[in-house]
């Protein structure tokens, strides 16, 4: 169906839940970790908030899948072997789970899987209805067959409802029976001091997932599915959950094989135990695969741009279908090239600029490598110039910062994407910023639009305003929020004292180095910062989803690095250790004060 | 029993009225005995006194105990910030004849939202035939450290977790859009970190202004202003009143209405007392939404008095079997 609205500026919606159905597909990029989901296995996807682990569920959904253009997403439509249920976690949701702290284990259990068996079988409607709508061409057999599921459906979940023949009139009672079993607990609560039994909605007071299985069996029936098809139920958000409940999903996962598979996505570290209630751990590899979708592509070739990067394809895939104004424009147009990270290439400094400087406040070893390669001058480039250019740069720049003094280094469109950490909400957050500071001109007709690009000041000045604020609301995180905001900064000092006021070096510090026994109270806090995306964790190349367990080393997210005035490449790495004794023997009276919340497991 | 009305009332009218039941709460702030010491007690029936039962001895807390029990002459039952059970026991303790209209005054200028809100359940869901009115009365406060950096200092305040209140669950989970109404207080933190979480779809500030006096609502707008800018689109802002909950409970409605059929509809109230009432009166009103609460910690107690002795809001909330 075509859309009749408007196109809207699609780089104002940050979040894949804020995009229609059309819009998620429109702007859609699979990566390698899409396709890797679309198959037999149980899979917890984990990514840092922002990652794309929405715009994956909901694309693995039935309903958008259909509408996916891409060959092989065709093929898997058509052929009918993947049929995706999408559905959210959603924290309001599981509010209403944590706030009866009174009820005990079994109960929490009985209550939770009530709910779960309710929102899975709403979720299946849609994808139901997308079925009905993609398999079903004719509009009388459609009916027919929408009215056998139902009745179907109705004579399981509801079967003291007469007539229900429709897949709405279901979705309606579901519904409905929602809002009453809420009513019901709170009558009980208020009025007897009950714990919160209820024998309403009894069909789906029974085994995890059983009324969903029970409908996946009815509907391949009544809709003719092959034996073959697997069904994917993408439970979104799962880091809301609590461990309590992520281990009953861990013993279904462990108990069950069948045609109905599970794609569970979280945050890194968000799949907080592999424990089960069946007396067996979860095993990974057997039971299960994770799929760590931070690193998903790789960045990096926009400046030399043969094949167009990620981060260059989504812009341009977001401004295709963000009306005229926006339409034609590239990220080179609106931000040119970055001063910081290619200075040579721009112009902004000589080698010999870069000598006399490296005499003047080189440390021995760079000055003496220095005089090494004075012949070399390719050597020189490609192991000195190449790492240090930026650095020498920003180093002035710094220096010479007082008063109403602004630096301008921080713009560029490699610069912008390598400050979005390969986050795509990062990333359309401050393409967005940008966009609205774009100097646009109209052509003669009116149909053509121009954009001059930003001044790098304006652009540094976003880019920074960007990364404060970024470090700023960690604070806004529950639980560990000011911990680890104290954390982030003090690394950041060290790094950023590291840099400007130290010898010029080649040895640029942007990661840490944590182990939890050395550092136990830290730990929980280095997990809660990869889960928002503010630590990355070095992963070995040939285990790509693995996160370290036991310590290792972190980098710091590149979209901090304007705040402190430090170089977005990546350097090497010190213990925390160091770091925690030298920040605080010269800043008397920072203390973290380490007294963690339940959330940073 | 379902919310049939809400009205504001006159405060003398507050005053002078005859109660079956006064609720008052002896919690941290000087403005807490306020209403006991204007009421004209002798129109009361029954009091219950309930108190904080952390921080139970702090000086201010206690002193405000001693008063209330002395005025009301009846003991303090102590309930959790967070856990209004003892409240709802000493409900069902109490003799509501079976005919007949109850009228019922909470006091709830010191009381934790978990509270008046139960207070609400428990009526709504109170097995009886004839209405109930509850009038319920807030002490305006004055703050004494509303400058921006005496503010930041004295709160420091952190985001410990996001829960939903008791009975006000909302419903499942609809897979389209997310529409958040979030009363601003002067917290900045606390409507980012409920953005951070909920990521809604659409956001509708809500701000009490005219405040309790005229500077507060500039001040609540500066406080959230990089929340405004990032998290709002268009100019959504509501202001509400903070001295009219039905005023506010009607600005709300109607900015709910057109989301009923399709969205999940949250309301965070994070404002004043009076907003957050008429939040929670609007969530036991329509089903389909739920209210949230954010769960904060402060490093030391925001220091209030109350503004005037009789500048007190007070709402009537008419309960009438549910036809």
């Amino acid at each position: 169906m075509i859309s009749t609205k408007a196109p809207r500026n699609l780089f104002e919606f940050d979040n894949a839940r804020y995009l229609s159905s059309e819009e998620i597909v429109e702007t859609f990029l699979p990566t390698k970790a899409f396709w890797r989901l679309l198959s037999a296995k149980n899979h917890v996807v984990l990514g840092a908030r922002g990652s794309g682990k929405t715009a994956i569920a909901r694309m693995l959904a039935h309903p958008q899948l259909a509408k996916f253009r891409e060959p092989r997403a065709r093929k898997i439509v058509a052929s009918k072997s993947f049929i995706g249920l999408y559905v959210p976690t959603k924290a309001e949701w599981i509010g209403g789970l944590r706030n009866k702290p009174w009820l005990s284990d079994a109960q929490k259990e009985r209550l939770f899987a009530w709910r779960m068996n309710v929102a899975t079988c709403l979720a299946s409607l849609a994808t139901l209805r997308s079925c009905l709508d993609t398999y079903v061409e004719d509009e009388i057999e459609r009916l027919r067959l929408e009215r056998a599921l139902a009745s179907r459906l109705a004579a399981d979940w509801f079967p003291d409802e007469r007539e229900v023949t429709s897949l709405g009139r279901l979705k309606f009672l579901l519904e409905d029976i929602e809002f009453k079993k809420h009513q019901e607990l709170a009558a009980g609560y208020t009025q007897l001091g009950s714990n919160g039994a209820s024998e309403l909605g009894l069909p789906f007071h029974v085994e995890l997932f059983l009324p969903l299985r029970r409908a996946i069996r009815h509907a391949s029936e009544i809709l003719d599915f092959p034996d073959t098809t697997i069904w994917l139920l993408c439970l979104d958000e799962a880091e809301a959950l609590e461990e309590f409940h992520q281990r009953i999903l861990n013993s279904y996962l462990r108990t069950h094989s069948d045609n109905l598979v599970f794609k569970l996505t979280t945050t890194p570290y968000g799949h907080y135990t592999l424990e089960t209630n069946v007396g067996a751990d979860l095993s990974v590899g057997n039971d299960f695969e994770y799929i760590y979708i931070d690193r998903d592509f790789v960045t990096g070739a926009t400046e030399r741009g043969h094949e167009p990067t990620y981060e260059a394809r989504l812009f341009r895939l977001r401004a295709k279908h963000s009306g005229q104004k926006i339409k034609h424009i590239s990220l080179r147009d609106l931000l040119g090239r970055s001063p910081l990270l290619s200075p040579i290439e721009s112009g902004q400094i000589t080698r010999e600029e870069l000598i006399t400087e490296i005499r003047r406040s080189g440390d021995q070893l760079l000055k003496r490598r220095t005089e090494l390669l004075s012949d070399s001058p390719n050597r020189f480039n490609n192991e000195i110039a190449r790492k240090l250019a930026g650095i020498v740069l920003l180093r002035a720049a710094v220096s010479r910062l007082s008063g109403q003094e602004e630096i301008d280094l921080y713009a560029g469109s490699s610069l912008v994407v390598r400050c979005s950490d390969g986050n795509p909400r990062r990333m359309i957050r401050l393409f967005n910023k940008l966009i609205l500071e774009g100097n646009w001109t109209t052509g003669k007709r009116g149909t053509r639009v121009h954009v001059n690009a930003v001044s790098p000041r304006r652009q540094t000045q976003l880019v920074r305003a960007f990364s404060v604020s970024t470090l700023a609301r960690v604070q806004a995180e529950p639980g560990y929020g000011r911990n680890l905001h104290s954390l982030l900064s003090l690394i950041g000092r060290y790094m950023r004292a590291l840099l400007h006021d130290g010898p010029l070096s080649t040895d640029h510090v942007t990661s840490v180095v944590i182990s939890p026994e050395e550092d136990p109270e830290v730990w929980p806090l280095v997990k809660a910062g990869v889960g928002i995306g503010l630590l990355y964790p070095n992963i070995h190349p040939k285990k790509p989803d693995e996160l370290p367990e036991a310590g290792g080393t972190f980098h710091f997210a590149y979209v901090l690095t304007p705040a402190f005035y430090l170089m977005p490449r990546r350097g090497k790495a010190r213990k925390l250790a160091t770091i925690l004794e030298v920040t605080s023997g010269k800043e008397a009276g920072l203390q973290l004060t380490l007294q963690l919340g339940s959330r940073a497991k | 029993m379902i919310v049939f009305r809400v009205s504001d009332v006159q405060t003398d009218e507050c005053l002078k009225s005859n109660y079956d039941l006064a609720i008052f709460a002896a919690g941290y702030e000087e403005r807490c005995t306020n209403l006991a010491s204007q009421i004209d007690l002798s129109g009361i029936r029954r009091s219950l006194l309930v108190g904080f039962a952390e921080h139970a001895k702090g000086p201010q807390r206690a002193e405000n105990s001693r008063l209330l029990q002395r005025l009301l002459r009846c003991s303090e039952v102590q309930v959790a910030h967070d856990d209004e059970r003892p409240l709802l026991d000493a409900l069902r303790q109490m003799p509501f004849p079976p005919g007949g209209n109850l009228s019922i005054l909470v006091d709830y200028s010191s009381m934790s939202r978990s509270w008046y809100s139960g207070v609400i359940s428990f009526f709504r869901y109170l097995q009886i035939q004839s209405p109930v009115s509850l009038t319920f009365a807030y002490t305006v406060g004055e703050h004494q450290d509303l400058t921006q950096e005496n503010w930041t200092e004295r709160s420091n305040y952190s985001v410990e977790e996001i829960i939903s209140l008791r009975g006000l669950e909302g419903g499942p989970l609809r897979p389209k859009s997310t529409v958040a109404l979030l009363g601003l207080g002067f917290e900045w933190l606390a409507p980012i970190s409920v953005c951070e979480q909920l990521e809604p779809d659409v956001v509708y500030p809500i701000v009490a202004d005219p405040g309790a006096f005229p500077e507060y609502g500039p001040f609540a707008v500066a406080r959230n202003r990089e929340f405004l800018q990032d998290y709002t689109r268009n100019d959504n802002l509501v202001r509400a009143p903070i001295r009219s909950v039905a005023t506010t409970y009607r600005l709300l409605a109607e900015l709910v209405l057109p989301f009923r059929q399709d969205s999940n509809i949250v309301l965070v109230p994070m404002g004043p007392k009076p907003h957050v009432l008429a939040s929670i009166l609007l969530a036991n009103r329509f089903r389909e939404l739920s209210c949230l609460y954010v769960k904060g910690a402060r490093k030391a107690p925001i220091r209030v008095r109350p503004a005037a002795p009789k500048d007190i809001v007070a709402t009537r909330v008419e309960l009438i079997p549910d036809p």
